[in-house]
């Protein structure tokens, strides 16, 4: 543990943190990127560092483009992802109000107050569930993923049929493949590559990254948005725009209320930030004196919002490394960064690479003192990018994604699959179907199809199952409880709110 | 968007129907199996069946239009021709970098995305000339991660 710890000290490993915060502060200030994108992108890039510094590099680029988000948010009210546009709601008005620095700077104190709270908990919790994981057979986890499938149905709203198809074309894709169990080809085509699967990152790369380019450029190439778009707000123009004590002091209860819903929703497998945030500004409306204030500036607002969906990032690991279970989109990435460097997440990880593990624990602390220096310190010269022309961004990222796509696979096959799949991702945001969620089926269909079969192959008997493994029943139960709640609850604005997450 | 959702809900619904009925008869095949397990196709068949009766289930439920529907179809006729520049995009960028190499692959990406979002004609060139020597010193030389 004492070697994992130190390990993260190193030079080498801290410059990786401080490569990784910056880029993805940079990448989430520019508008219409998002750290999910440049995950997807980076994974590859982490092939030449030691897994310590792999990881660590990756959630510094997660905590840090969350951050990045709500730059564009506030400044210019363009974000990059859902969790954003919700920083904006605040945001925005407040730095049209004159004070854009006070919101940037609640939104870094907030996130990294998430951000420690969410590692705090991973740190003190991940270990002694690694030891109760060891006792849940497939049985449990069967009943962990349908809890969790029931539980993102329950946030779908009206779109639920959209939701299940998704859900399920991801599942399908995911068979594609030698199935493990027998050796049959399944869904291959006769092509060779294909019998170790669609790969992950390819198709990650595709349709998180390129189909978001696709449906940007249509928008100039239809003359949807003007070709320039100037920063009307400047920080630091109000001598008054700055954060006191007692702002940040009156913020505490919003900044604890979202790191808690942020460190549980990201705890669930298959939930992401974006939800996290939407639940913690829904929450902290309903606990206010004065919602109608919501919308207007309000600092309890942007509080909320940034503690939770940062808190995801530390809270997600939790079921990636206890259960192998990765908790986002953004986790099921890192797991390729774990296994290209033959490291695999489950419970078993504690005794196999403890020094990783703890390593990784000590570098995620170390990424939030980097992320609050960095996001203090850089402002200004990351609000300079805002002034890129977005056409540049985009065909950086176009050539990003090819490259991307052929450093992760090694061949043209990576690169196929990611043109495909960029397509795909592109027609799925056009008919409003929720590519996250498709995304999720692909990550965790595997993961259910085995747990499934082994349950199957275990418990003859229905009875025997039920008796014995009391949990799969429960969380069945409370899934199907969950869903039938959100199905029946659609109307409400809050079911509206997470249904826009869940579609993204 | 109510047309859009019956056409797209149609179209998935045959191509479900298409996956039940041929594709996983004809591409999933039995190898050795443990006994009681579920066969291969299990799986496939779940996903497809589910996919394909959530595809039905739109079709029906869009039939009836809602307060939520704009006039604005997602998909007009632009849009087609957006798709259709940036299939023959992606075909030549393919085949370049599989024959002539990734700085012709990657010139050929951002000067066809570049274009198609109606940049500055100078700008293209630039950018399209810079990027991808750019990027491919720093992946193949300093990275190590070598490029075509």
């Amino acid at each position: 543990m004492i070697a994992g710890v130190l390990g993260a000290f190193h030079p080498i490993n801290i410059a990786f943190i401080m490569l990784g915060v910056s880029l993805g502060i940079l990448v989430g200030a520019i508008p219409g990127m998002s750290a999910p994108m440049a995950i997807a992108i980076g994974v590859p890039l982490t092939y030449a560092m030691n897994p310590v510094s792999a990881i660590a590099f990756l959630l510094g680029v997660h905590k840090g483009g969350e951050y990045g988000g709500a730059i564009t948010s506030i400044l210019i009210n363009t974000p990059g992802e859902v969790s954003s546009a919700l920083t904006a709601i605040d945001g925005y008005p407040l730095a049209k109000q004159g004070k854009p620095r006070k919101a940037l700077m609640m939104s870094l104190y907030a996130s990294v107050a998430g951000d420690i709270f969410a590692d705090t908990v991973l740190i003190l919790s991940a270990a002694p569930l690694a030891i109760l994981a060891l006792q849940m057979g497939p049985a449990e986890i069967l009943g962990v993923l349908i809890f969790s499938f029931a539980f993102i149905s329950s946030l779908l709203g009206r779109s639920v049929l959209k939701g299940v198809f998704a859900l399920s074309s991801g599942i399908l894709i995911a068979t594609v493949g030698l199935d493990i169990e027998s050796g049959g080809e399944r869904l291959t085509f006769g092509i060779l590559d294909l019998q170790d699967g669609v790969p992950l990152v390819a198709i990650a790369i595709g349709v998180l990254a390129f189909g978001e380019v696709l449906v940007q450029v249509e928008e100039y190439f239809r003359r949807s948005i003007p070709d320039t778009e100037d920063i009307q707000i400047k920080i630091g123009a109000n001598k008054d725009d700055y954060l006191s004590w007692q702002e940040l002091k009156g913020c505490l209860r919003a900044i604890l209320r979202g790191s808690v819903i942020g460190t549980g929703v990201g705890a669930l497998p298959g939930l992401g930030a974006s939800v996290a945030a939407f639940l913690a500004y829904g929450a902290e409306r309903r606990a206010s004196k004065n919602p109608e204030q919501f919308g207007t500036g309000k600092l309890e607002g942007i509080a909320a919002i940034e503690s939770a969906n940062n808190a995801v990032i530390g809270s997600s690991l939790i079921p990636l490394l206890t259960l192998g279970i990765p908790g986002s989109a953004t986790a099921a990435l890192i797991v390729g960064a774990f296994l290209i460097h033959g490291i695999t997440p489950g419970p078993f990880i504690f005794q196999k690479n403890a020094e990783v593990v703890y390593g990784l624990f000590a570098s995620l602390m170390l990424a939030n003192l980097v992320n609050l220096v960095i996001g203090n310190v850089g402002l200004r010269f990351f609000t300079m990018f805002l002034a890129i022309p977005r056409k540049i961004i985009l065909a950086s990222t176009s050539i990003l994604c090819l490259t991307g796509a052929y450093v992760s696979s090694g061949s043209m096959f990576g690169v196929g699959v990611m043109l495909i799949f960029a397509v795909v991702g592109y027609f799925m945001r056009k008919l409003q179907f929720p590519f996250i969620i498709f995304l999720i089926g692909f990550i965790l269909g595997p993961m259910f199809e085995r747990s499934l079969r082994h349950t199957v192959i275990l418990f003859d008997d229905p009875m025997v199952l039920v008796t014995r493994h009391p949990l799969l029943p429960i969380l069945v139960a409370m899934g199907l409880y969950f869903a039938w709640r959100g199905i029946r609850a659609k109307r409400s604005p809050d079911a509206v709110l997470s249904q826009a997450a869940a579609e993204e | 968007m109510q047309r859009t959702d019956l056409v797209s809900a149609g179209i998935l619904f045959v191509a479900g129907l298409a996956v039940i009925l041929w594709v996983i008869p004809t591409y999933v095949t039995v190898g050795m199996q443990t006994d009681g397990d579920l066969s291969p196709a299990f799986m496939p068949y779940v996903a497809a069946v589910l996919a394909t009766g959530a595809a039905g289930a739109l079709f029906v439920a869009r039939l009836t239009p809602n307060a939520a529907d704009d006039d604005e179809p997602p998909l007009p006729l632009e849009s087609w021709y957006f798709i259709g520049a940036t299939t023959l995009i992606f075909a030549v960028t393919f085949v370049l970098m599989s024959t002539a190499g990734y700085l012709y692959a990657g010139a050929t990406i951002i000067a066809g995305f570049m274009m198609l979002a109606r940049a500055n004609p100078k700008a293209v060139v630039v950018t399209a000339i810079a990027l991808p020597i750019t990027l491919w010193v720093l992946f193949s030389k300093l990275l190590g991660f070598p490029l075509p």
